[in-house]
């Protein structure tokens, strides 16, 4: 139990949100559900550094409790951290948001943006809704999660052939506005 | 003469009959009442001291002792009038102890951040007024508003807050003994005969 809840989980995705990075094959059979090992050990660094600080970067893999249903565990990608403006996508209702601090943007991989539920339809989500970050894919095929590999437009190390495009995804980082906003850490009482 | 040893006889003992495979046990012990203790403390119940002047009449401004109840976590069994505890949307690490005015779907009124009034206070500066208006509370989340109105920053200042950053429910003040009480659900509908008697 401990162990589950605050080291290593291993998590079932269920879901067309994330393909084709996870669940690849969805389209044609819809029964994917990929095997997910999820790290739960949040601090970035060992004791020395006592601030409490997630280490988020943009690209990684998270899961978190969904914010319209508390009793769903959702999976999405970290796309924009406080202080980036995102041109967001169709159904969310401004145009353009600001990521508000402690808070971050989050969005499935699906190409058609009627696939996934994420910030473009709640907005942004508070990091303390999240609970662990994606490191590894054990079923169907073992491979590392490299969220560096999102940032450099490559769809994953194992993928030399760029299956899925010379720069994947690159139209999701080009609506983002990198660091927009400068932010320092609001006042607390 | 030599120097006296403290717990001189237990730290003979102690050596004497030390091994291997005593150690090893002693230590997966420890490690399971470690583990088992943060597991009570996540999942059945913490207790914290009040800090804060949001609560004021329910919970002192400092050092209050509460009995937070984590079977109520991600908002199961949650009512309007609960106190709750939950992981502050903008601060990390930070936890909020506020009443529950509204339940996902509830229509509530939306005050204006630290209004001392309740329902639709209208300010007034220089040219503009702004109004509070009605908002309904969304799907998944509930809507917090602190007891002492105009100290308390809650869903009037960052909007209904997700369910699943509730993380406890606040049953009871245990510190100090004795003012040691169940916090009471103030939002209950009132019966004819307790206006009667009243």
């Amino acid at each position: 139990m401990f162990f589950s809840e605050h080291v290593l989980q291993v998590v079932w995705v269920k879901g067309q949100s994330m393909t084709p990075y996870l669940n690849e094959g969805y389209e044609k059979t819809h029964t994917n559900s990929d095997v997910v090992l999820v790290s739960m050990w949040p601090w970035t660094s060992w004791p020395w550094n006592w601030e409490k600080r997630r280490r988020l970067e943009r690209g990684m893999v998270v899961t978190f409790r969904s914010p319209a249903n508390p009793a769903h565990v959702a999976v999405k990608r970290v796309i924009g951290l406080p202080g980036d403006r995102i041109a967001a996508r169709e159904p969310y209702l401004k145009e353009s948001q600001i990521v508000p601090f402690n808070h971050v943007w989050l969005e499935g991989d699906a190409d058609d943006p009627r696939k996934s539920l994420d910030s473009n339809s709640y907005g942004p989500v508070s990091v303390s809704l999240i609970t662990g970050r994606a490191i590894a894919v054990l079923r169907p095929k073992f491979r590392w999660l490299n969220w560096a590999d999102w940032e450099k437009g490559v769809f994953d190390s194992a993928d030399p052939d760029h299956k899925h495009g010379e720069d994947y995804r690159k139209n999701v980082r080009d609506r983002v506005t990198k660091e927009a906003v400068k932010f320092e850490r609001p006042v607390f009482e | 003469m030599y120097r006296q040893v403290p717990f001189e006889r237990f730290l003979r003992y102690a050596f004497r009959t030390a091994s291997p495979k005593g150690f090893a046990k002693l230590t997966l012990d420890t490690l399971g009442i470690f583990c088992a203790a943060v597991w009570t403390w996540e999942h059945v119940f913490t207790i914290q001291m009040s800090e804060g002047p949001s609560m004021y009449p329910t919970f002192n401004v400092r050092g209050d002792g509460m009995l937070i109840s984590r079977a109520q976590k991600y908002g199961k069994g949650i009512e309007v009038g609960d106190v709750v505890r939950f992981y502050h949307p903008s601060f990390l690490g930070v936890h909020g102890a506020k009443r529950v005015l509204g339940m996902p779907g509830d229509w509530v009124c939306r005050d204006l951040p630290l209004s001392k009034n309740v329902g639709g206070y209208v300010r007034r500066d220089g040219e503009g007024e702004e109004r509070a208006d009605m908002i309904q509370v969304p799907p998944g989340h509930v809507y917090l508003v602190g007891d002492n109105l105009p100290w308390s920053r809650d869903s009037r200042t960052f909007g209904p807050v997700p369910l699943g950053l509730v993380n406890g429910k606040v049953v009871a003040r245990i510190w100090p003994l004795s003012k040691m009480e169940w916090v009471k659900n103030t939002l209950q509908p009132t019966s004819l005969e307790e206006v009667k008697s009243a």
